[in-house]
């Protein structure tokens, strides 16, 4: 009875999870340490970003400069409009210029402040007394522009009056009026002029009250002669423009002496000084703690470093260790496995033996049934003791013993048969390396597993011809062992007969493929990953110890090939050796071997 | 501590005090050594510092009618480049065809004049654009919606981003323009090369005339690099307050001036002294644009700023004079381009 034949799935490979590197309190002890570092680094960034962020990027300084340039365009500004004073008629570029200048160092000055690093109530503290200065140079400005234009309407009439004085003489000189008139005229006229412009240098209530009354004794007296009003009304006008502008003039130019701009520059200057050196203060403060905070950094990270030190020679030392027992455990495991193996096998033989043994037996107790009947003197005779046989044999009673003869050896053939196999599978003591058939290897493994497979599957086998792999026939054969037990076992459960189906290839010019495959119940996807684990299983305690593919694993590893697995649940699974023809070396077998 | 600082305070204080003293002693020696020898004007400088990109991107925008709102007041519409900088009407029409109050002060040296405009209500020339653009009698915008047409304009949003790298923007179009007007200087006039020491850039009679300027005391006012420009006077100096507004009638509220401003009765009927730069092409004049001609104006001036009468000779004289301060624009005299100059010419003489 043969099961039906199902598609397998394509062998995928699956990678055995690396051995568990360190143990838990190591891990955590690195975990903490990379991240102890990563603190420090966010640390020295922190340290760093303050002091370039709280550096003020000198805006202090310019802070000062501006003051300092706007204090001495200020004090020039006040001394090109006090030179108003002095009469000198000219350009007054200069007194108007320092306007925009200032306005526009005050708008720096503004930004300078947004860019301090003080904190809101310093800033707006200092931005308060700027405007304060700022808005005593607008006031400023505004009495300059007043003084201003005072100033030119007085230099005007100023020049104007000897002029104006002059035609008025003349007019007067050749006016009808008496001599006496003329000369008390002329006299006032000088007198009126002289205290005019000396009003321009010496202004007073006096000088004031002087020219006063003398413009109002000429007015008397020119005032009847109709020819000489325009005159008289020209030079009148002037005078008293004189007069009253330089008093305005004067007056201004008082309250822009006496305004407070430079005392307030002064202020907020200091305000801005004191701020700096806070400013500093704290800077050097933050310097202190950022260099100590930065030597603790330095400290921990030496400790740290050292730390490392210490942990790579452990690390090292306790690798060496780790490694020597790992191999240990590993000789240890194949040991075990292999007396698990033996087991097994121990039982196969035995039960395989049995039936040829069970066969000669029953030969035997035939020939002797046939013989007893025949000669029973022979078989009744006491061991020492002569029988005395009556007759000859018959032809017919020979050529039945010849027969059975025949069958006995045929059992006993048998039985040897099997030892060899036994023999040759068992040679696991001696470490056998060489070229070796692997179809031959594979046909002594399903001999000694025959017992398991025989009830549940039938073997179907596509042997190509392959040449011989270099190999440890034993160490392969217990990999093929242990996949087609698997694979009887996966069998068990089936309605109906499986097919063991194995194929044997060239995967290509230096490697042999051979893929087990069985139409069992397949191995769950989640379980899959883990196959190969050591000590996963599957089976009942007991009944295995979880070492079995581990083991296949590691062995078809040592041989440079690869092992790989494709199952689907319900429908089968596939194993697939792939063996390098010349993959081993002697060394690598010989060494996993070496205690075995 | 502290009363070492007052003590300091005190002698910064004398030190201030001697220091001013010192620095006015100086200026007038130097006004009696050199007094005669310096005018009270001076040149135009020749030469400026300014980017040509920005200048470019500045002629663009002042010719672009896309400022306004209604897409049909362009800067030149009412400074125009080839009368002076300023307007022929008396009263330049802006935006929806409304008149301003005030006669259109030229663009030309307008860079070189502190305040600006004739109330004086503007500090710099970007205060000076902001207005323009706001005022309902010309742009009559905002500037949000300026930046959204001229932005719709891909051309010259790239030229503008190869200039300014935040495109146009407020801060970049107030830059291009304002420097494009820094631009706009009118150096190297006869009169400034008379002052540079060409003593033949000046006719006798030319030169007569500025002796006059002086002599009357125009130049008490218009005196600086632009003749006037830098600082403020009363328009009537000389008899009752506003009588030249009373002769002429119909005072409206512009002719308030810088009381418009500052809201102090003292600064009633006065205005910035405009400069004289260019002023035989800038007619009419005065700030309500009345007097059509220059020998009107300067009769005006002798009237009611000086208190005087001239003769026509002495009229004729300055107005020669006033004739010298033109100048140069990009190296070509300022009223070569001028179609009225010969018509002009032809009356002065």
């Amino acid at each position: 009875m043969t099961g039906t034949a199902t598609p397998i799935p394509p062998a995928t490979p699956v990678a055995a999870q690396p051995p568990a590197g360190f143990a838990r309190p190591v891990r955590n002890w690195i975990r903490a340490r990379r991240l102890l570092l990563g603190g420090i680094g966010c640390a020295f960034a922190l340290v760093i970003a303050v002091r370039t962020l709280h550096s003020g990027n000198g805006a202090f300084e310019r802070a000062e400069k501006l003051l300092v340039e706007i204090r001495q365009m200020d004090a020039r500004w006040t001394v090109e409009v006090l030179s108003l004073e002095l009469g000198q008629m000219g350009n007054y570029d200069a007194i108007t210029r320092p306007v925009p200048w200032l306005r526009t160092a005050f708008i720096q000055l503004s930004e300078v402040t947004r860019d301090l690093p003080i904190s809101g109530i310093e800033r707006d503290r200092l931005q308060s007394l700027s405007r304060t200065a700022d808005s005593g140079i607008a006031g400023k400005t505004e009495l300059v522009e007043r003084a201003l234009s005072q100033y030119a309407i007085l230099n005007n009439s100023l020049r104007f009056l000897p002029t104006a004085s002059r035609d008025l003489l003349q007019a007067i000189n050749s006016a009808d009026l008496s001599v006496e008139k003329k000369a008390d005229a002329g006299a006032l006229l000088a007198s009126l002029l002289s205290d005019t412009m000396a009003s321009f240098n010496r202004d007073d209530g006096a000088a004031r009250g002087r020219i006063e009354a003398t413009r109002h004794a000429l007015q008397a007296l020119v005032a009847p002669v109709a020819s000489l009003t325009p005159q008289a009304e020209a030079l009148f006008t002037h005078t008293d423009i004189t007069v009253q502008q330089r008093r305005v003039g004067s007056e201004l130019l008082d309250r822009i002496v006496r305004l407070p701009t430079t005392a307030t520059i002064d202020t907020l200057r200091d305000a801005y000084t004191q701020a700096g050196a806070v400013h500093l203060r704290r800077e050097s403060l933050q310097d202190d703690v950022a260099v100590g905070f930065g030597a603790i950094l330095l400290i921990l990270l030496a400790y740290l470093g050292w730390q490392l030190v210490i942990d790579i020679r452990r690390l090292k030392d306790s690798n060496v260790q780790l490694k020597r027992e790992h191999e240990e455990a590993q000789v240890q495991l194949i040991q075990s496995a292999k007396m698990s193996g033996l087991g097994q096998m121990v039982a196969g033989i035995a039960h395989e033996i049995n039936t040829p043994l069970a066969y000669v037996k029953a030969t035997f107790s035939v020939l002797q049934d046939l013989l007893s009947a025949q000669f029973p003197e022979v078989c009744a005779a006491q061991p020492g003791e002569e029988p005395v046989v009556k007759e000859k044999p018959s032809a017919a009673f020979l050529q039945d013993i010849k027969v059975l003869l025949e069958d006995g050896f045929y059992g006993v053939a048998q039985i040897s048969n099997l030892i060899t196999s036994m023999k040759n599978f068992s040679r696991l003591d001696r470490t056998t390396f060489g070229d070796f058939s692997l179809p031959e290897i594979l046909e002594g493994a399903l001999t000694i597993s025959n017992y398991r497979v025989k009830h549940v599957a039938d073997v179907v086998k596509n042997f190509e011809d392959v040449p011989p792999i270099r190999c440890t026939p034993s160490q392969i054969g217990q990999v093929f062992l242990n996949i087609v037990s698997n694979a009887a076992a996966a069998m068990v459960d089936r309605p109906t007969r499986g097919t063991l189906t194995i194929t044997m290839r060239m995967e290509d010019p230096k490697t042999v493929r051979v893929d087990i495959s069985d139409n069992g119940t397949g191995i769950p996807s989640h379980i899959l990953p883990r196959i190969f684990d050591p000590f996963f299983s599957t089976k009942r305690v007991g009944e295995g110890t979880g070492l079995g593919l581990s083991i296949c694993y590691e062995i078809v590893r040592n041989h440079g090939g690869k092992l790989l697995v494709a199952s689907e649940e319900g429908v089968g699974t596939t194993f697939s050796l792939l063996l390098p023809i010349l993959g081993a070396t002697a060394e690598a077998t010989e060494r996993k071997l070496a205690t075995a | 501590m502290r009363l070492d600082a007052r003590r300091d305070h005190h002698r910064t204080r004398r030190a201030g005090f001697v220091a001013l003293l010192c620095a006015v002693s100086v200026i007038a020696w130097e006004g009696l050594l050199h007094g005669q020898a310096r005018e009270p004007i001076e040149p135009i400088p020749l030469h400026q510092d300014l980017d040509p990109r920005k200048v470019m991107l500045g002629e663009g925008l002042f010719g672009d009618p896309r400022l306004s709102e209604d897409g049909k007041v362009a800067c030149t519409s009412c400074h125009l480049l080839n009368r002076g900088g300023a307007d022929v009407r008396p009263l330049s029409i802006g935006a929806e065809g409304r008149a301003m109050s005030v006669n259109t002060l030229t663009v030309f040296n307008s860079a070189l004049n502190f305040p600006k405009n004739w109330e004086g209500n503007a500090d710099s020339l970007d205060a000076q654009l902001g207005m323009v653009v706001h005022d309902d009698r010309i742009l009559n915008t905002t500037w949000p919606r300026l930046i959204a047409r001229l932005s719709a304009d891909t051309a010259l949003v790239s030229k503008f981003q190869k200039v300014y790298p935040d495109g146009v923007t407020q801060a970049t179009i107030t830059d291009a323009l304002t420097t494009y007007e820094q631009s706009l200087t009118t150096p190297n006039a006869q009169f400034d090369r008379w002052l540079r020491g060409d003593a033949a850039a000046l006719k006798p009679d030319e030169l007569a005339g500025y002796q006059l300027f002086k002599g009357y005391g125009c130049v008490s006012c218009h005196q600086g690099v632009n003749v006037g420009g830098n600082m403020f006077q009363v328009l009537g100096v000389v008899g009752e307050r506003g009588a030249y507004f009373t002769a002429r009638g119909h005072i409206t509220n512009a002719d308030y001036g810088r009381f418009n401003v500052t809201g102090a009765e003292a600064d009633r009927f006065v205005f910035r002294v405009p400069s004289l730069r260019n002023v035989a092409l800038t007619a009419p004049y005065l700030h309500d644009g009345s007097a059509a001609t220059l020998p009107d104006v300067v009769r005006i001036m002798f009237k009611y700023q000086l208190g005087r009468t001239a003769d026509q000779h002495d009229v004729d004289l300055i107005v020669k004079f006033l004739h010298t301060l033109t100048g140069e624009y990009q190296g070509k005299p300022l009223d070569a381009d001028d179609p009225t100059r010969s018509g002009q010419e032809a009356a002065r003489r």
